[in-house]
């Protein structure tokens, strides 16, 4: 794990400890029991499946004589799982929430012979994503809220490409993170939520089902 | 159990999954083979009008004084003749260019004679010795080419189909085999691709392509890994041909290149 990634994480344990001491404690004045919840959801296209073009190359550096390195094979369509998540977050205030997020999402598509078109190979490309949240609620009912959350954290990047029985594989590190502008929860103790105006490594729209435990701690 | 919970977890990746991206177009894998071709057909097609030009102009040298202007006309229709005063070097001019565009050196004999040997060369690019085997059957040897294709050489035997000896080269058909090299080279790539007649190619006078049918084995080499090609075509009409080209052991066919 990288220095960085300590620091991220040793703030967010640090932010976790201080949000349950410090305004903890200020909400209770306020008959706001602090929370912890849970979600599971799926998200919608990720957001490195936008396609984003700036347009072919209008200068070309170098056509060779003769182009010896023409593939004799292709790619099929690609594919994305769609973002699949896990959040855990603590709901301190009746307006401020801290917590993390775990989402996976995988590329995959298959490689054909330019020949026959038989089956010659895939590529899985495997995004796991890590990343610390923080949600602003600011509209509040006992079976409705609306809030704004965003995140930032890492990605650990598994590339496995396989043609004509030759297996590579790649390791990489990236961002992740997720920016919500509205998000909705619809529900009391059990609800469902749908970030519908979001962007990020969870997508660009998520729905999910969520539990809500009320924290001991006084 | 973990079979189970495998099989549930990528079934649901699969129902949540959703495309992004259709498929690729199907890239033509025997481009390659197709560039070797079409730089080797371009070579043998420069040689076979260099041969021609060549018989032609035997036919002018053989014809008698007063039909020489008719033969100038038929044969070499874009050419002004020219030859040195023991008649042993002729030049082939084209319209108001200073230097002849070919300059035959002949050994005298009519190149018809078995044994002659000629030397025809073009301005600026190629040098070629034509000797006779035979009545109907020629050698071609291209050497010394150092402009346009550097490095060109060709050792071809141009072979008269016809049943009688063809007076009338420009409806003359000829079967050609035996090797020639084209060396390619610009600023970034230097390749050298080899070609040798697997069998004869049929080369088919006054007809769009040249070459009616046959079939030729190339070889180029390029990052110490050699890629083949074996090429079969034929004429399908004088304007339409088939090529089934077979590059590192793939096969693709073509109506035209």
């Amino acid at each position: 794990m990288k220095k960085e990634h300590i620091f991220l994480f040793l703030i967010f344990i640090f932010a976790l400890f201080t949000t349950e001491k410090v305004v903890g404690q200020r909400i209770m004045s306020n008959n706001f029991q602090p929370q912890h919840e849970f979600r599971i959801g799926m998200g919608y296209k990720p957001f490195e499946a936008a396609k984003i073009s700036f347009g072919d190359p209008w200068f070309v550096f170098h056509v060779p004589l003769i182009d010896f390195n023409v593939d004799d094979y292709y790619s099929g369509a690609r594919y994305t799982t769609n973002a699949i998540f896990g959040e855990y977050t603590y709901q301190a205030s009746s307006w401020f929430g801290i917590g993390a997020t775990v989402t996976y999402f995988s590329y995959y598509n298959n490689y054909y012979d330019a020949e026959n078109d038989a089956y010659v190979g895939r590529n899985i490309t495997s995004h796991y994503s890590f990343f610390p949240t923080l949600r602003f609620t600011w509209f509040r009912r006992p079976a409705f809220s609306m809030y704004t959350s965003f995140g930032l954290g890492v990605r650990y990047v598994f590339e496995n490409d396989r043609v004509h029985n030759v297996e590579t594989s790649d390791f990489r590190e990236s961002i992740s993170g997720q920016f919500t502008l509205l998000g909705l929860t619809i529900g009391k103790k059990v609800y469902c939520f749908s970030d519908i105006s979001t962007i990020g490594t969870q997508g660009t729209i998520t729905i999910g089902l969520g539990y809500r435990l009320i924290s001991s701690k006084r | 159990m973990r079979t189970k919970i495998y099989f549930i977890v990528s079934l649901v990746l699969v129902l949540t999954s959703c495309e992004i991206r259709g498929p690729e177009e199907k890239p033509d894998f025997a481009i390659p083979g197709k560039q070797m071709f079409g730089y080797t057909e371009d070579n043998l097609n420069r040689m076979c009008e260099l041969f021609d030009i060549t018989l032609k102009l035997n036919t002018y040298i053989e014809a008698p004084d007063s039909l020489k202007p008719d033969v100038n006309q038929k044969y070499l229709a874009n050419f002004t003749v020219k030859s040195s005063s023991d008649s042993s070097i002729w030049y082939l001019y084209e319209g108001s260019w200073s230097d002849p565009v070919y300059e035959v050196i002949t050994d005298s004999k009519p190149l018809t004679t078995e044994g002659a040997v000629w030397l025809l060369k073009k301005y600026g690019v190629d040098s070629c010795s034509v000797s006779c085997l035979q009545k109907n059957s020629w050698r071609f040897i291209e050497i010394n080419s150092v402009y346009y294709y550097p490095g060109t050489n060709a050792d071809l035997q141009f072979t008269c189909t016809d049943t009688l000896t063809p007076h009338d080269y420009y409806s003359a058909n000829y079967q050609i085999e035996g090797e020639c090299n084209t060396l390619l080279e610009d600023y970034s790539q230097d390749v050298l691709i080899e070609c040798s007649t697997v069998n004869p190619l049929k080369h088919k006078a006054d007809s769009y392509y040249n070459f009616s049918g046959g079939s030729l084995l190339l070889s180029a080499q390029e990052d110490e890994i050699t890629h083949i090609v074996t090429a079969e075509y034929k004429n399908v009409t004088d304007y339409s041909r088939t090529i089934i080209m077979t590059y590192d052991g793939k096969s693709k066919s073509y109506s035209d290149l």
